[in-house]
């Protein structure tokens, strides 16, 4: 009988494994999928592009092409560059603004109830709307960028603060009034770092926001900027090199993303655990 | 009857006679609205009634009664989070005005920081009392030895199961060497095994350290097992019911009291004055 029961299973577990084998050997590796996929888009646009009129349409080797001489002549870098700045001040002021902002409104209810109205119309109005009057205002080099980006990137930081902060749960904070501590030691080391994986979500969200507001600001000014460089060679039918700037901000987009999500499971793994286990 | 609660006069215990805390006359009560509460009224809800009893220097006492009778509200007066509405709570003759360094808390949902490995949730009350960080992290290394979780200095709450949560919450009662520890349901939320295996340790603990120790629960077992004194409740608003002691405080941590004969006839007079109330 034990033999019988050791040797059926086996036959049996045998059939199954034969036909999708395959199939369960990509699922196991996704990254050959992706690849693939990838590999076979660029290949079909190459060979597809090349029939359709440049005016229009381009395909990748041209894009390289147009990429190496754009590079070559400095015009890419330079546009980087331009674009760089300003995003990497705006979106610091973003978020160490919008954290403090946030934490002000969250913990002080006199701040909350008067700036409520003004930040829920702010946030209510498409931002984008406004960027004709901050170029009015603030002009057109980096201040009026910085701006741009400032006034669509902030409010995430300060909203995902600001709900950190008011759904810290009770029950942590009666652990610092148990155990004695001060109202600034509460803040310190039970307040803040329960609104970690709030204020990293708010990053997240800023980081693609004043993204958009880099290019949107360029595409107004239309000078600097690989923002500029996409309207210039709109205007001119180059479609390869305005592809060019269009796949510079795609990559730099993931790596930021990559790179805050990275540091997101770094700060807040403690809370994505937790909530696994419950 | 008469004769058991007589017993409690026979005190039995090294506990010496010197209050560490006293309770007078203590009423709470609450504002409660109108869709909440369990009896659906809103307006004010007495929730403990004239609630006076003292516990003393090195004493383990027990407060017991059905679940909602104000116990864990008495705890947290007893810790200076909330305050009486009438009524006084003294720690060694001195009226508690807030929360104090020397009572020190175990809670009943454990109450960790998610966010810190073992080693420095068990120090955190070190490091509000300014404590340097390798001073502390080495009281810490201690009391997490006591409790027997060496080796997991490093593990994040999230990662411990329930029972090793509540040693590490009362590791973190101790750091401090208090004068009370209030502990609030400590093993409530346990399987019932686990919760024997820390009862068993717990008292192990207890023996080395004689702090006295306001214990909340509401299993008569563990109340006639653990304790010096327990203070029985009626169910809400909560009054003091009784006190009894149970013999058993001697043999505690030597032996499994609940096959003794004595036991069962406290555990049925527990209950009998738990029912009481139930039936109107
Ligand atoms: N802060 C509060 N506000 C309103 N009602 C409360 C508050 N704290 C406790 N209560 C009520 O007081 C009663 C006793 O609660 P509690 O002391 O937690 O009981 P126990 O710990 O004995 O189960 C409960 O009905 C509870 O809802
Ligand atoms: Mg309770």
């Amino acid at each position: 009988m034990n033999d019988a029961s050791m040797t059926e299973p086996r036959a049996t577990d045998m059939r199954p494994q034969e036909k999708p084998s395959v199939l369960e050997w990509l699922k196991a590796r996704p990254n050959v999928l992706r690849v693939s996929a990838v590999v076979i888009f660029f290949i079909w646009w190459e060979l597809v592009g090349r029939d359709v009129n440049p005016l229009f349409m381009t395909y990748p080797s041209a894009i390289f092409r147009a990429a190496w001489i754009m590079t070559q002549s400095g015009e890419l870098p330079k546009a980087l560059v331009a674009s760089s700045l300003p995003f990497a001040i705006g979106l610091s002021i973003s978020i160490f603004g919008g954290i403090v902002i946030g934490i002000l409104i969250g913990t002080f209810w006199f701040l909350e109830y008067s700036l409520d109205p003004f930040l829920n119309a702010l946030y209510a109005i498409p931002r984008v709307a406004l960027v004709p009057l901050i170029i009015l205002w603030a002009g057109l080099e980096t201040t009026g960028k910085v701006t741009i980006i400032i006034s669509l990137a902030i409010f995430p930081v300060i909203i995902n603060t600001y709900s950190g902060i008011k759904d810290v749960r009770g029950s942590l904070i009666e652990i610092g009034r148990a155990y004695g501590a001060t109202e600034i030691q509460i803040f310190q080391k039970i307040v803040l770092p329960a609104c970690v994986p709030y204020i990293m979500a708010g990053i997240r969200l800023a980081v693609g926001f004043g993204i958009i507001g880099i290019i949107v600001a360029e595409f107004f000014t239309a000078i600097t900027g690989l923002g500029g460089l996409i309207v210039f060679y709109s205007n001119n039918f180059a479609t390869a090199k305005l592809f060019v700037p269009v796949i510079v901000i795609g990559i730099l987009g993931i790596a930021m993303t990559q790179l805050v999500a990275m540091l997101e499971k770094r700060l807040s793994g403690w809370r994505i655990s937790e909530r696994e286990r419950f | 009857m008469r004769n058991l609660a007589d017993n409690a006069v026979a005190e039995q215990t090294g506990a010496s006679t010197r209050a560490m805390i006293t309770v007078e006359g203590v009423h709470k009560g609450f504002n409660v609205r109108a869709t909440g509460g369990d009896d659906g009224g809103g307006g004010y809800m007495t929730v403990l009634q004239d609630v006076s009893f003292d516990v003393k220097e090195g004493e383990l006492v027990s407060l017991l009664g059905a679940s909602g009778c104000g116990k864990t509200t008495l705890l947290r007066m007893a810790a200076g989070l909330i305050k009486p509405d009438q009524g006084s709570i003294s720690i060694k003759g001195t009226r508690l005005q807030g929360p104090r360094k020397d009572l020190c808390m175990v809670f009943q949902n454990f109450s960790l920081l998610p966010w810190r490995p073992v080693l420095s949730n068990v120090a955190f009350p070190l490091e509000l009392d300014g404590m340097g960080k390798a001073e502390r992290e080495d009281v810490a290394r201690h009391y997490i030895e006591i409790v027997g979780l060496q080796g997991f200095e490093r593990h994040f709450p999230h990662e411990l199961s329930g029972g090793m949560q509540q040693r590490v919450g009362i590791a973190r009662a101790l750091t401090r060497k208090p004068l009370v520890l209030l502990m609030d349901e400590p093993f409530g939320a346990l399987d019932a095994q686990t919760r024997e295996t820390l009862q068993e340790d717990f008292i192990k603990i207890w023996a080395q350290l004689k702090t006295t120790v306001v214990f909340v629960t509401h299993s008569i077992d563990e109340a006639l097992m653990l304790s010096d004194r327990i203070i029985v409740f009626s169910s809400r608003p909560g009054r003091i019911k009784r006190t009894i002691a149970p013999p058993f405080a001697a043999l505690r941590g030597q032996e499994d009291v609940r096959v003794k004969p004595e036991f069962g006839s406290y555990a049925q007079e527990i209950r009998d004055l738990l029912r009481v109330e139930r039936t109107p």
